[in-house]
């Protein structure tokens, strides 16, 4: 009886150990695929989806000023200077994109929209163009499958945030709103 | 075999919990958008010469020239509740022909926020206001945009004229707050 009692805790002890080694290979066979650019599989396991994006630059300013020519509209201010990266693998079949918005209370100034254009390198997704940020979150990146964007200072989907003058007449000097754009990456 | 079961859930578990854990990623940006304090003004030219010269009746005044081809356009953002003003002056040392004086009047073209014409001014060293009331606006560039500036030279006293006397002067125009 003593014995095999302690065969059994033995037996359970080894399933444990096993599920414990299987799950550990799991995340380190994740945590490669995630750091690598190519994928080679040794393992005739299902590769689990997964995505992770940053910015380069949590800040943006745009500001309006002085038109060269009297009598002129301000130009757009613009700035092209941040990047989206991202890192992402998708079933077959499946593609991700990347929606902007912002939260209910965030506004441009008075007589202007903020506009958004994201723009992805070669195999990194589609731009789907300008969209004008509000509380719904449109796409401005589609079509994404497996990639790494990179790293670099210029990796990834460049963001060109445009403020616009939509009512010239109605701009308020020295007004100054800040907004937070959220970026999320999603599937399709 | 059960060992062989239980590796394989564990692999499986490991990857369903890695796969939800990275499903969806989201990044913030704080995106800070001004508007500058914008006053900037300009003209299209100069007036042509304004010439007193003989009446088409004997006896009569001679006319007064006028000159209304140049336009002053300017770019203007104003806080809440304020506006500008355009006023115009000459030099101390300048002077219209003696027997005559310079008259200007400036006419907004009535787009929205360029503003009201304040009439027709004598010119002097003192600035006058030519035009009120400019909010935030663009007159735009174009060669008829903006506000006319009609220059007259008023003839006075006729018989204070000097012929061939010919006097040229600066006028400043200034885009400035309302007081």
């Amino acid at each position: 009886m003593k014995m095999n009692t302690r065969m059994t805790y033995s037996s359970r002890s080894r399933a444990f150990k096993a599920v414990l080694i299987g799950a550990l290979c799991a995340f380190l066979l994740t945590g490669q695929i995630r750091s690598a650019t190519t994928v080679t599989s040794a393992v005739s396991v299902s590769i689990a989806s997964f995505c992770l994006m940053a910015v380069t630059s949590s800040s943006v300013s745009l500001a309006i000023a002085n038109p060269a020519t009297p009598g002129a509209v301000p130009a757009n201010p613009t700035s092209t200077g941040t990047y989206a990266q991202y890192s992402s693998t998708v079933a077959s079949g499946v593609t991700r994109r990347i929606t902007a918005a912002w939260a209910t209370g965030n506004s441009a100034p008075t007589g202007c929209e903020l506009r958004l254009t994201a723009t992805p390198g070669s195999g990194q997704g589609s731009s789907a163009g300008q969209i004008v940020v509000s509380t719904t979150a449109r796409n401005i990146v589609t079509g994404i499958g497996g990639c790494a964007t990179g790293t670099g200072a210029t990796n990834g989907a460049q963001l060109a945030y445009t403020l616009n003058i939509v009512t010239m007449t109605s701009l308020v000097a020295n007004e100054s709103k800040s907004a937070s754009i959220t970026l999320t990456m999603t599937d399709s | 075999m059960k060992t062989l079961k239980a590796l394989t859930v564990g692999v499986v578990s490991g990857l369903v919990i890695a796969g939800f854990a990275f499903a969806v990623s989201t990044a913030n940006q704080t995106v800070t958008m001004q508007v500058n304090a914008i006053c900037v003004l300009g003209v299209t030219g100069n007036p042509s010469t304004l010439t007193v010269s003989a009446p088409a009746t004997g006896g009569q005044t001679p006319s007064n020239p006028s000159s209304n081809t140049t336009y002053a356009q300017y770019t203007s953002t104003v806080a809440s509740a304020t506006t500008r003003k355009l006023t115009a002056a000459w030099g101390g040392s300048d002077a219209a022909p003696a027997g005559c004086s310079l008259k200007l009047a400036a006419t907004p073209s009535g787009g929205t926020n360029q503003g009201t014409t304040a009439g027709e001014i004598t010119m002097s060293g003192t600035a006058q206001d030519v035009v009120t009331t400019i909010g935030s606006c663009a007159t735009g560039t174009g060669p008829t945009s903006g506000a006319q500036l009609t220059y007259t030279l008023s003839v006075d006293t006729v018989t204070s004229l000097v012929a061939s006397e010919s006097k040229s002067a600066t006028v400043t125009l200034t885009l400035t707050d309302a007081a």
